[in-house]
């Protein structure tokens, strides 16, 4: 098989193929040695294989404002002119990923309003991020590399914005062939100057891929930092948005502290699961949607028998498996007929609302049988959401 | 809109909730950084307030969304 070597080499330019260092002596090129195991920086995004969807489990969702449609990434589709999208996890990623994010124009918007938006985003939490330094003279190089495909060529933006929307640095990536996995990466700057959050739970930066925008978020400043919350270029074509049955599909990919781009490097699915599950956990086995029934893997159990012929109250504490952000929202189903809000009186055959409170490391739960009975067996499964 | 509701008196001998309850059946802890109780407070600028909890029983959830 032939190789790749560069065009136009300078001379010591060395080059890599398989594991063999190539160095150009300024008239062929010699093998100089074996290559070495390149080092990968960590990647400040989280799930960024697209694997872990613990809330939809690859369910198609409409598209609205924040909406998360995988484990760490969320949607915003803004439309006042009848447009409607949808996304899930794709099972088409580039050859050797399995997964993908996908999203749809479902029904195409007449018209795309200066306001209007469509759009991906990860949130980073901003102690993720102290080691970039933004907002200082230190800020350090991010380097962004994601795979990306479309079903309708064009350039489309991706923008790194802090959370305030004021620092924005919006870059142009061409898909020069519509439904052709492409690999993109570009270098950014370290922001010197703005309101960077780096420590703490808050989000710090948000990492944006836009496939339609109205002028309002429009710039013309591209490739550069500036005081503004813009997520795409001015004169974007949105086609995408004006077009029904069109679809963007964002592959692997990694933001890193750095000048160059390392190896995306897969964790393994327990490693990424436990990363996501600091935002989104659920009672649930892996697979299984929320609100399934689901009486027999993760749900919670208040039993004893009472003895008792009048209704009887029971509860429990429920320990996270990882520390959350903040303080979870806590939603509770009943596991026979997976009503949110509800958990299941077994004895009585009946729902009942129980009480909750909430913390980032566990939450307790409490509820009251419908009518008496000799047993108390009182159970239900739950989610608990502490996402940006 | 979205409605909200004072939590209902705890079970016997459990101390009383302080968090909110959306009409999903999604328990809302009072802290600034959960993005639910961002939006309860944004709810409640718009004039809004929650609903005590219903005697005659307790709200119906409504479609589920996550």
């Amino acid at each position: 098989m032939a190789l790749d070597f560069p065009n136009s080499p300078s001379n010591g330019q060395q080059f890599i193929s398989g594991n063999t260092v190539w160095q150009w002596d300024s008239a062929k090129w010699i093998a100089v040695g074996p290559a070495q195991a390149r080092p990968s920086n960590p990647n400040k995004l989280l799930n960024p294989f697209m694997e872990i969807d613990q809330a939809n489990e690859g369910a198609l969702r409409t598209v609205g404002s924040a909406t998360y449609l995988i484990d760490g990434f969320k949607a915003y589709y803004t439309t006042s002119a009848g447009g409607v999208g949808t996304g899930q996890r794709s099972a088409s990623g580039p050859t050797g990923y399995p997964n993908a994010l996908q999203i749809n124009n479902a029904t195409a918007a007449s018209s795309v309003a200066a306001g209007d938006y469509y759009t991906l985003v990860q949130l980073i939490e901003a102690d993720d991020m102290l080691d970039a330094l933004f907002g200082t003279a230190n800020a350090q190089p991010l380097t962004l590399s994601f795979w990306a495909a479309c079903s309708i060529s064009g350039t489309y933006y991706v923008a790194l914005r802090n959370a305030a929307n004021t620092r924005t640095y919006v870059a142009p990536f061409t898909v020069s062939t519509a439904n052709t996995w492409q690999l993109f990466t570009l270098t950014i700057p370290g922001d010197t100057a703005g309101s960077w959050v780096n420590s703490g739970n808050a989000p710090s930066i948000g990492i944006w891929w836009t496939v339609a925008c109205g002028t309002s978020n429009q710039t013309s400043t591209l490739n550069q930092w500036q005081s503004a919350g813009s997520l795409a270029g001015t004169g974007m074509v949105n086609t995408f948005m004006l077009t029904a049955g069109v679809s963007f599909v964002l592959g692997p990919c990694k933001l890193e502290v750095g000048s160059a781009a390392t190896p995306m490097l897969r964790q393994s699915f327990q490693q990424e699961l436990a990363r996501c599950q600091r935002y989104y956990e659920k009672s649930y086995a892996p697979g299984v949607a929320v609100g399934a029934a689901s009486i027999s893997d993760g749900n919670t159990l208040a039993y004893w028998a009472s003895g008792s012929v009048t209704a009887a109250s029971g509860g429990a504490s429920i320990p996270f498996k990882a520390t959350k952000r903040s303080p979870a929202t806590i939603t509770m189903y009943s596991p026979t007929t997976g009503a949110s809000g509800r958990v299941r009186d077994i004895q009585t055959g009946a729902d009942v609302t129980p009480s909750v409170s909430a913390g980032t490391n566990s939450f307790y739960w409490s509820a009251t049988q419908t009518t008496g009975a000799n047993i108390v067996n009182l159970q239900g499964c739950w989610v608990a959401d502490a996402r940006l | 809109m979205t409605q909200y509701y004072m939590p209902p008196p705890p079970a016997e001998g459990m101390p009383a909730s302080d968090c909110i309850v959306r009409e999903d059946g999604a328990w809302i802890p009072p802290d600034e950084a959960n993005r639910d109780y961002a939006d309860y407070q944004a709810w409640l600028a718009e004039g809004n307030e929650p609903l005590p909890w219903p005697e005659s029983g307790v709200p119906v959830p409504a479609a589920e969304e996550k």
